[in-house]
C-alpha cells in the first residue's frame, strides 16, 4: 500500500465515521418524533426526507454544489465562521454524505420506534416513568436494533459513495479523494493492478467494519440495560 | 444501555477528531490538469520537485469539468487545460489572473486493438463498412477539447462510426485498453502510454487533421509560490523536452 493509498483509505474511514457520528443522534431524534407525531404533514415530510435516495447522485451533487458554493448563503456563512470553503473540502463531503445517508439511517430507526407502540409508552407512563426515562429505559433499548441497522447502512454506503463525493469534493488528494475515487483514478491512469488492489482493500475493510458494527449492535441490543 | 450507546458515540467522535486535524494539516497545493497530461505530468512534477524541492499535486479530469469545479470554488491554484477556451472562460469569470500561457500543442492519435485490423483511417473506414467496428471511443466533446478535436477528425474524413464517449480522454483510451471499444481517437501522448500495455497499435494523426489544440495554463488568483514556480517550470527547457518526447507539439 502506497502513501497515497493510505491517505485515501484514511479519508474514507474518516468520512464514514463522521457521517455515522452525526447521523446517529439525528436518526434517533427525527425517527422518534416522526414515529409518534400525529401531525398531518408527516407523510410529505417523510417523502421529502427520502429524496436523497430517489434522486440520482448528479442531481444531489449539483444541488449541493450550488447550495453550498461560495456564492450561496450557506457557503458565505461557513466561510465567515471558519475561513474555509465548504465545497471541495472535507467538511463539504461530510455535509453531502450526511444528507445522502439520512434516509438510510433514519428509516430503520423510525420503523423501530413505531414498532414500540403506544400501548407500551402508556404502560411506561402508568408505571410512573417520566417521558425521558421511558424513552431511555424502554424505547431506546427496544428500538436499538433498528437504529444500529441504520448506522451500519449509512457507514457501508458512505464507504462506497462515489458520484456525490466526486461532484462536491472534486477528488482532491488528502482532502476529498476517498478510496472509491482513488480506484476510479487508478483505472483512468491505466493502472489496473493498482485499481484491483485498492478494490480488494475496500472490500476487506468494508466487510471487517460492517461485521464489527453488527457485533457491536447485537451486544448493545442484547444488554437491554 | 443508553450509557453504552453514548460511549459508542463518544468513541466515534474521539476517533474522528484527531484524524480530521491531521487531514487539515496535510492539504497539498493542488493543480488542475487536463486528462491528456496523465502520463507526462507526473514525470514533469518529479523533475520539478528534484530541481526545486517544491511539491504540487495534480488532479486530473476533463478540462470542462475542471473549469466547472474552479468556477464553483475548487481550490486549485493552477489550471493546465487541453485548450485555450476553458482558461479564457475562467479569466472572463474573474477566477484567474490573465494572461493565458500556451505550454503545448495537442496531437491526436488513432488507437486500436491489434485484432481489430484498424491501422489508419482507411482501414477504419473499411472496418466500419464491414460492420467489424462496434464502438469507437472518443472523449465527450461537451467537456473535453480532445473529444471535440476527435469529432473534427471524423467529420473531415466523412466518417460516422458508433461512438462511445469517455468522461475525459483518459477514459476514452481506457475503453480501448480494456477491449470495450475496438478503436479510439485519443491524445497522442496517452496512445503512446497505452500501446505499452500490449495488444494495441497506434497511428499519429497529422496536426492539420483537426483545429489546433493550443493547450494553455492559467494561475488562480492568489496562487502560492509553489504553483507560480511550477507554471514557470512548464515553460522551461526540461518540461518542454518531456512534453515533446511524450508526443506533444510545442508552441
Amino acid at each position: 500500500m502506497t502513501a497515497a493509498d493510505a491517505t485515501a483509505l484514511r479519508l474514507s474511514l474518516l468520512l464514514a465515521l463522521a457521517t455515522v457520528a452525526i447521523l446517529l443522534p439525528m436518526a434517533i431524534g427525527l425517527g422518534r418524533w416522526l414515529a409518534i407525531t400525529r401531525w398531518r404533514g408527516r407523510p410529505l415530510l417523510e417523502a421529502l426526507l427520502f429524496l436523497p435516495l430517489l434522486l440520482p447522485p448528479t442531481v444531489v451533487g449539483l444541488a449541493l454544489l450550488v447550495g453550498m458554493g461560495p456564492a450561496s448563503t450557506i457557503g458565505r456563512l461557513f466561510e465567515a465562521v471558519t475561513g474555509g470553503r465548504l465545497v471541495f473540502s472535507f467538511a463539504g463531503i461530510v455535509v453531502a454524505s450526511v444528507l445522502v445517508n439520512l434516509p438510510l439511517a433514519m428509516q430503520p430507526a423510525l420503523r423501530a420506534f413505531e414498532a414500540v407502540g403506544d400501548d407500551l409508552r402508556a404502560a411506561a407512563a402508568s408505571c410512573g416513568l417520566s417521558p425521558f426515562a421511558a424513552f431511555r429505559k424502554v424505547e431506546l433499548p427496544l428500538a436499538w436494533p433498528g437504529i444500529a441497522t441504520g448506522a451500519v447502512l449509512a457507514f457501508a454506503h458512505t464507504l462506497g459513495e462515489f458520484g456525490v463525493v466526486l461532484m462536491v469534493g472534486g477528488a482532491i488528494p488528502g482532502e476529498t479523494a476517498t478510496l472509491s475515487l482513488a480506484i476510479y483514478d487508478r483505472v483512468q491512469a491505466f493502472d489496473m493492478a493498482g485499481a484491483g488492489r485498492l478494490a480488494l482493500l475496500l472490500t476487506a475493510i468494508s466487510v471487517l467494519a460492517i461485521t464489527l458494527l453488527f457485533l457491536l449492535g447485537r451486544r448493545e441490543g442484547g444488554a437491554r440495560g | 444501555m443508553t450509557a453504552a450507546m453514548f460511549r459508542l458515540m463518544a468513541l466515534l467522535l474521539m476517533l474522528v477528531w484527531p484524524l480530521s486535524v491531521r487531514a487539515a494539516a496535510t492539504v497539498p497545493v493542488t493543480i488542475a490538469a487536463a486528462a491528456d497530461l496523465r502520463g507526462v505530468l507526473p514525470v514533469i512534477i518529479a523533475d520539478f520537485r528534484a530541481a526545486t524541492g517544491r511539491q504540487v499535486v495534480p488532479v486530473f479530469a476533463a478540462s470542462g469539468s475542471l473549469t466547472q469545479q474552479m468556477l464553483n470554488g475548487a481550490p486549485h491554484q493552477l489550471l493546465l487545460a487541453a485548450d485555450s477556451e476553458y482558461p479564457a472562460r475562467l479569466v472572463a469569470a474573474g477566477k484567474v489572473a490573465a494572461p493565458l500561457r500556451p505550454y503545448a500543442l495537442g496531437r491526436l492519435a488513432l488507437l486500436a486493438r491489434s485484432s481489430s485490423g484498424v491501422r489508419d483511417l482507411a482501414s477504419l473506414r473499411a472496418a466500419l463498412a464491414a460492420g467489424r467496428l462496434r464502438h469507437l471511443a472518443i472523449a465527450n466533446p461537451a467537456v473535453a477539447p480532445y473529444g471535440r478535436a476527435a469529432r473534427a477528425v471524423l467529420d473531415r474524413a466523412g466518417l460516422t462510426p458508433p461512438l462511445v464517449l469517455g468522461e475525459n480522454v483518459a477514459q476514452a483510451a481506457q475503453f480501448v485498453i480494456s477491449g470495450g471499444a475496438e478503436a479510439g481517437i485519443v491524445s497522442a501522448a496517452l496512445a503512446r502510454d497505452a500501446v505499452k500495455q500490449g495488444g494495441l497499435v497506434m497511428l499519429d494523426l497529422p496536426a492539420n487533421s483537426h483545429p489546433p489544440l493550443v493547450q494553455s495554463l492559467v494561475l488562480a488568483r492568489g496562487a502560492g509560490a509553489d504553483a507560480r514556480a511550477f507554471a514557470a517550470w512548464m515553460a522551461g527547457p526540461q518540461a518542454r523536452a518531456r512534453l515533446a518526447a511524450a508526443g506533444f507539439g510545442l508552441p
